[in-house]
């Protein structure tokens, strides 16, 4: 983990996820590429020669470089997809 | 006005004119090869890159195509891997009964000009490519078609033609062509007027543009083709596919405007898939509508159903310079000393470009071509006109 | 296909389409507003909450704005995307989930923004470097994404992020932007009507320096270090030419760069929809061409935002606005009041207008500097990072005779993946223009074609909903 969660008047209640398996807890209304910034996971997709590890860049949902496999469907963009219940995230930068 | 001379000038940097240059440069010729934009501008960067021959009319067109064919494997030695040619071999899909009667026919045909071509049942399919549904009765199969990247074929075999001592004037339009006492004397651009003997008409779908500059009507009418690209994917697919309407919409605008025009599929080397395309007469817009990409999704859709859920990233359209009879037009015009044309290769001009290629330089350089140009003059159409 | 029809169409949900939205369902008047993100706001203001620094109250305004649209005769579609555009307007619509829809509509009003831009060097493809815009983002979900930071790149954004990071307890181990102090300096003409906003830049400067963070102008990202992540950053000073002046580098360890060099406008959409672009640098690059009432080249569709100068959230809410008035005017629906708001808007938005070319002109360098900047980049550098393409295959593709941003597209595939070029198209724009001793804005956008964002094959065949 290598972010932190700040004091936020508009938090939402505690949803469970599953982050490459991994239980974890994050707040509705939290994009995907929020809570995998707060669990410290940078790294989303490999390209290229030798196939090293991507991570998001624009947050904004224009560079499709956040493309993780959301309950199933893969080329998910982190960064336009709001954390539900339940929720089971993949990413293959690892 | 810059004056500058040639011996050969090349309008046009798609395959076509590419490979004319390629070959010419072969025989000891150096031509300069004028392009209005960038290499592969037109349609040659705007297609599809199969290299087929089950898609050619059995007489001529076939012969033509097999003659190119032949040349590809040379083509992969001197230009290398970057133009990814693959003898992939293709699949020609059938839907239904009446297809199956008239692509048996064809397939005959096919055999008797030569071609290695068969008839293979749905089952025997669905082992080659896994991906196609049961809606598949049977498929022709040839190992002799195959799959290159058509940009990356241009830009080699331009490459390799600079290297043979060609000139590349690029982002200047051929605006004029100087005639005097029924010959080409020099053409024009913007910038430079070109003092030179012999004029290749390699502009495409724009050929009756550079006609008209020279006096000579060339039927060459653009038909559009609009294609969608997914992203790029580890193999899903081993061969060329197309369906066999699609061969059927190509010689038949009836059938294509009918909607019933089938599709073609290939993955590219890059892992993306390419689907195609339209058949329309649009003029020269070079836009996609959304009919046209969705009349292509829902083509595809039901013959490979696993393919629903790839991303579409983009789409585009490319004009193919269509002619009445669907063979090209080559070769030295009558009313214009010096004027030869090479366009109107339709659906075909990547796979048809090396042996145009060949049978221009083999003109220029008055040799014998190795196939007779006669058939694809121009004047076909005059004759055909009188009678 | 049946198309559903609406009587005016807003594409995106920030500012400026609030404030048209807002206006328009006042007056009743049936419409449609899209936005592909779940939230409406757009990125600056998204997912913020609570109270907002009095230093901006465009933001407050557009969230009372959002809380009191009038959903009567408004139908708000968020999560869906605007994927193509065709005459009439005819709009194709991804929703996220669901079949595609085609909308047609008589009034269509251009509101998609900007996006950061960004300039590529050595390690800018490794996680952890990411945009200033998205760390900005990432703060106001109350989500502090490291320790510490670098924040690097150019312009006057640059500040704000590394205050607002500081401010919620990160740390900033160096502010380097190549922009110089007297580049980033408003001029005294602006300083009268945006007070506001200079006294919060000082405000900010202040709590960086408060805090020990260098702020170090003309200094460049040199190039962002780690195995697999990042881990540090280095910079250097440059020269007036953009030169890296030897023996200024500083190795900063970071767990993240933030990173961004001004923004460049979303003219996709308008650019499919036929609208006529002009290039203004220090307004944002290639933006639509409006007049005075915001009515681009295409009859029935305005612009307003971002899209037709990057100005800021003051502009796009007054922009939206405008845009909204003047359609009602155009309806016969406008009383004389209203008649002399558009009037008034018109003259402030001059005023805008030069807030922005303050904004954008640091991030934009001169042509010196662009040719040094990319002259001193390695061949080996990404530029399009969906495809891979490196600088060696741009060099390579000029000197083999291409000589337009189009040409070098179709032969290297540079802007051809999954982002539609989105990252990189401008890269490549800015590297052709300093290779070839071009200016920039002298090579037309590439064309763009729907779909705007990927779609699934399925659903592009299938029905629409
Ligand atoms: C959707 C689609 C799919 C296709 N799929 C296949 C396939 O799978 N296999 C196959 O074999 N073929 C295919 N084709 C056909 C193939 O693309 C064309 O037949 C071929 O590219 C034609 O090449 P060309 O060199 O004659 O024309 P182009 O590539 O169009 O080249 C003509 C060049 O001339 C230039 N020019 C025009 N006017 C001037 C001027 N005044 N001065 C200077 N230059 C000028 C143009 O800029 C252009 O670069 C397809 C075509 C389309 C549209
Ligand atoms: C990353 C970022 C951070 C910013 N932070 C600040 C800040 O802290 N303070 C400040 O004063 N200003 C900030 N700004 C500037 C501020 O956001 C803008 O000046 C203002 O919001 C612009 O408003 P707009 O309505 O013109 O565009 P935007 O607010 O950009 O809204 C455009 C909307 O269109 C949507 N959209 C775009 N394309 C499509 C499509 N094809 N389909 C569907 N929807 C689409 C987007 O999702 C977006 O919501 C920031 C800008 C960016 C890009
Ligand atoms: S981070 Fe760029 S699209 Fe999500």
């Amino acid at each position: 983990m290598s972010g932190r969660r700040l004091p936020y008047p508009a938090r939402g209640a505690p949803v469970a996820i599953r982050l490459n398996g991994r239980p974890v807890t994050a707040f509705a209304g939290e994009t995907v590429f929020a809570v995998l910034c707060h669990e410290g996971v940078f790294a989303l997709r490999r390209g290229g020669p030798g196939r090293p590890p991507r991570g998001a860049l624009c947050g904004m949902g224009v560079c499709q470089e956040c493309r993780v496999t959301i309950d199933g469907t893969p080329d998910r963009r982190a960064c336009m997809t709001l954390v539900a219940e339940g929720m089971e995230i993949e990413t293959d930068g690892r | 006005m810059n004056e500058t001379a040639a011996d050969v000038a090349i309008v046009g940097a798609g395959v076509i004119g590419a490979a004319i240059a390629f070959y010419l440069t072969r025989r000891g010729i150096r031509p300069l090869v004028i392009e209005k934009e960038d290499p592969a501008a037109g349609s040659s960067g705007a297609c599809d890159g199969l290299v087929f021959l089950q898609s050619k009319k059995p007489g001529l067109h076939l012969e033509l195509a097999i003659e190119s064919r032949r040349r590809f494997e040379e083509l992969a030695q001197v230009l290398g891997p970057e133009i990814e040619f693959r003898p992939s071999g293709g699949l020609c899909l059938i839907e239904n009964e009446d297809e199956l009667a008239a692509l048996g026919r064809s397939i005959a045909a096919q055999r008797a000009g030569g071609l290695p071509v068969e008839l293979i049942a749905g089952e025997e399919v669905r082992r080659l490519e896994p991906l196609v549904s049961e809606r598949i009765l049977a498929a022709g199969f040839s190992p002799l078609d195959a799959q290159v990247n058509p940009y990356a074929l241009t830009f080699a075999l331009l490459r390799a033609a600079r290297a043979g001592g060609a000139r590349l004037l690029g982002g200047e339009p051929v605006v004029g062509i100087e005639t005097a006492a029924g010959r080409v004397r020099a053409v024009r651009t913007p910038r430079r007027r070109i003092a030179v003997p012999i004029v290749v008409n390699a502009a495409g779908a724009h050929a009756p543009e550079i006609g008209r500059l020279a006096g000579v009507e060339v039927p060459i009418t653009p038909r559009r083709g609009q294609l969608l690209v997914t992203a790029a994917r580890p193999p899903l697919l081993r061969h060329g596919l197309i369906s066999a309407r699609y061969i059927a919409a190509k010689f038949n605008p009836e059938l294509a405007r009918s909607g019933e025009m089938g599709f073609s599929l290939e993955q590219a080397e890059s892992g993306n898939l390419l689907i195609g395309s339209t058949r329309e007469f649009a003029g020269y817009d070079r836009r996609t509508s959304f009919e046209g990409i969705r009349a292509v999704a829902r083509r595809v859709l039901p013959v490979f159903p696993a393919l629903a859920s790839l991303p579409v990233i983009r789409t585009f359209a490319g004009l193919r310079p269509y002619t009445p009879d669907g063979l090209p037009i080559l070769g030295p015009v009558a009313s214009m000393e010096g004027f030869l044309m090479a366009a109107g290769h339709e659906g075909d001009g990547i796979a048809l470009s090396a042996i145009t290629g060949e049978m221009l330089a083999a003109h220029i350089a008055g040799d014998s071509p190795r196939f007779p140009l006669e058939p694809f003059r121009l004047e076909r159409f005059s004759t055909a006109e009188a009678a | 296909m049946a198309a559903e029809r609406f009587e005016i169409a807003i594409a995106g949900g920030g500012p400026a389409g609030i404030a048209c939205a807002a206006v328009l369902a006042q007056a009743g008047v049936p419409g449609l507003l899209i936005d592909e993100h779940p939230r409406l706001g757009g990125p600056g203001l998204r997912d913020a909450a609570g109270a907002f620094s009095p230093f901006a109250p465009a933001w407050a305004r557009t969230v009372r704005a959002i809380r009191s649209l009038k959903k009567e005769a408004l139908t708000v579609l968020p999560r869906t995307g605007l994927i193509g555009i065709e005459p009439g307007p005819r709009l194709l619509l991804a929703p996220e989930e669901g079949g595609l829809r085609e909308i047609a509509c008589r009034r269509l009003v251009i509101a998609t923004g900007a996006r950061e831009r960004f300039l590529p060097f050595p390690g800018w493809t490794l996680p952890g470097v990411i945009a200033t815009g998205a760390v900005q983002m990432l703060l106001k979900q109350g989500i502090l994404p490291a320790a510490d930071f670098v924040v690097g790149g150019a312009g006057p954004f640059l500040l704000a992020v590394a205050a607002d990071i500081v401010r919620r307890g990160g740390r900033v181990r160096a502010l380097a932007n190549e922009s110089r102090l007297a580049d980033l300096l408003p001029p005294p003409g602006l300083l009268a009507g945006q007070g506001v906003k200079i006294l919060d830049g000082l405000l900010r400067t202040l709590r960086v320096l408060v805090s020990g963070t260098r702020i170090a102008h003309g200094t460049r990202l040199l190039e962002a270090r780690g195995a697999g992540r990042l881990q540090a950053v280095v910079t250097a000073r440059v020269d007036k030419s953009g030169r890296h002046l030897p023996g200024t580098e500083r190795v900063v360890p970071a767990a993240l760069l933030a990173m961004g060099f001004g923004f460049t406008a979303n003219i996709e959409p308008a650019q499919l929809a036929g609208c006529p672009l002009f290039f203004e640098d220090t307004l944002g690059g290639w933006l639509v061409q409006t007049d005075e009432s915001l009515r681009t080249g295409v009859e029935g569709i305005y612009a307003a935002g971002e899209v037709t100068g990057v100005g800021g959230a003051e502009k796009s809410l007054l922009e939206g606005r405008l845009a909204g008035l003047a359609i009602l005017e155009e309806m016969g629906r406008l009383d004389a009041a209203g008649r002399g708001e558009i009037t008034r808007l018109q003259r402030k938005r001059k005023a805008l207008l030069s807030f922005g070319r303050w904004f954008n002109r640091p991030s934009r360098f001169a042509a010196a500097c662009r040719t040094n900047w990319f002259a001193s980049l390695p061949d080996e550098l990404t530029i399009c990072r969906c495809e891979e393409v490196r600088l060696r295959d741009i060099r390579r593709t000029l000197a083999a005779g291409c000589r337009t941003p189009a040409g070098i597209k179709k032969a290297t595939r540079c802007g051809m993946g999954v982002c539609q070029g989105n990252t990189c198209k401008g890269i490549l724009q800015e590297v052709v223009a300093a290779l070839t001793g071009g200016p920039p804005g002298g090579f037309p956008p590439p064309s763009v074609r729907a779909p705007l964002r990927p779609v699934d094959l399925g659903l592009l065949g299938g029905d629409t909903v």
